[in-house]
């Protein structure tokens, strides 16, 4: 899990569970319009909330830390 | 060593670096394949000539990477195969990996996959504005910082003054460079690329892969690209140097015309072509 601003200023979370070709492989967690209520939706659906810089960062973590395609885990030198 | 305020690119370039030239092959291929009706045999006679590139170039056509089926033994039958263009292209990727030769591997890592990710953001259809082919593309990611080289390679001392920097403080390592040096990689690499007389927009593209002001306006699109390659790169786990950090600005992706909706598609392909990074680092030795 990891921190992020989003698009407009607020901050969110995004859960990494598995990669990307799983489709609930990641959740973004969003302020909702009640503050008590946080918003969840899994990506790509909720993408619209974040940079593309940050939804990059998000695809590569998830292959690094899940796929099946031996990328340098998180970690290991570059 | 640099002078206090650091060098400026001109008194670089003439009084302690001097530009690797392109392979005379290379260059006669280049002139040649400006005229439409050039002649195969003589192309291929001309990489023949040069054992060196004809090595390489053949150690490329027949890696499982571009997955012929069949054994090339000789540039000839690679020309006729392959045709002249994608030729070229394995001729200027040959001409790089051996200026690279003595690169440390994770550098050469670093350039191979940004290569990839280059190749994979035109199969995307992600550059609007590139009318080349994506193999073209894979050698723009390959140089794209072919200038660290040549820095590392005729300013060892003041290259390991900014490794100490960027570890130090953090920043990005061109801005080290500028610090240190007063000139960075993507200068140097667009005059190196000037040189090999590659297009203005390649030139462009390697001079504004970390500022994008420094590019000129119709070549920013390439430019933006580039560092984005280079981002993925290092957010993938191929970092240019183990410190290194790499900052590219929401403007950029503007710029390259990305948005969220287009990256699944683009990591999916730049992430199905990792199995040859290892495949094409072992004939960059």
């Amino acid at each position: 899990m990891g921190g992020l601003t989003l698009v407009g200023g607020s901050k969110g979370n995004v859960v990494l569970v598995g990669p990307a070709s799983n489709p609930k492989g990641a959740t973004l967690i969003s302020p909702g319009e009640d503050p008590t209520k946080p918003r969840t939706s899994l990506l790509p659906a909720g993408c619209e909330l974040l940079s593309p810089g940050d939804y990059l960062h998000i695809l590569c973590m998830q292959e690094r830390s899940f796929g099946d395609r031996n990328l340098p885990e998180p970690g290991e030198l570059g | 060593m640099c002078p206090d305020n650091g060098f400026d690119i001109d008194t670089l370039l003439d009084e302690v670096v001097t530009l690797p030239s392109l392979p005379d092959s290379v260059a006669k291929l280049t002139e040649m394949l400006d005229d439409p009706s050039c002649d195969m045999k003589a192309v291929a006679a001309i990489i023949s000539g040069d054992p060196a590139i004809a090595l390489k170039t053949l150690r490329l056509v027949n890696s499982a990477y571009y997955g012929l089926g069949q054994e090339v033994t000789s540039v000839d039958h690679a020309t006729v195969l392959l045709g002249a263009k994608v030729l070229k292209n394995l001729a200027m990727t040959a001409t790089a990996f051996e200026c690279m030769k003595t690169s440390a591997t994770h550098f050469l890592t670093h350039s191979v996959a940004c290569g990839f990710a280059m190749k994979s953001i035109v199969l995307s259809g992600c550059i609007k504005g590139f009318v080349g082919s994506e193999d073209e593309a894979f050698t723009y990611g390959l140089i794209h910082d072919i200038g660290k080289v040549i820095l590392e390679e005729y300013m060892p001392d003041e290259y390991a003054a900014v490794s100490a920097l960027v570890e130090a403080e953090g920043i990005p390592w061109y801005q080290a460079e500028q610090r240190v040096i007063g000139v960075d990689h993507a200068e140097l690499g667009a005059r190196l690329a000037q040189k090999w007389k590659l297009t203005p927009a390649v030139v462009n593209a390697i001079r504004g892969h970390h500022e994008l002001s420094k590019c000129e306006e119709a070549h920013r699109e390439l430019a933006a690209n580039l560092s984005i390659a280079n981002q993925m790169c290092s957010l993938s786990g191929y970092l240019a140097h183990p410190k290194n950090t790499t900052l590219v600005l929401d403007e950029t992706y503007v710029a390259a015309g990305m948005t969220c909706e287009t990256l699944p598609g683009l990591t999916e392909q730049y992430f199905n072509l990792h199995g040859s990074i290892d495949e094409l680092l072992s004939l960059a030795g």
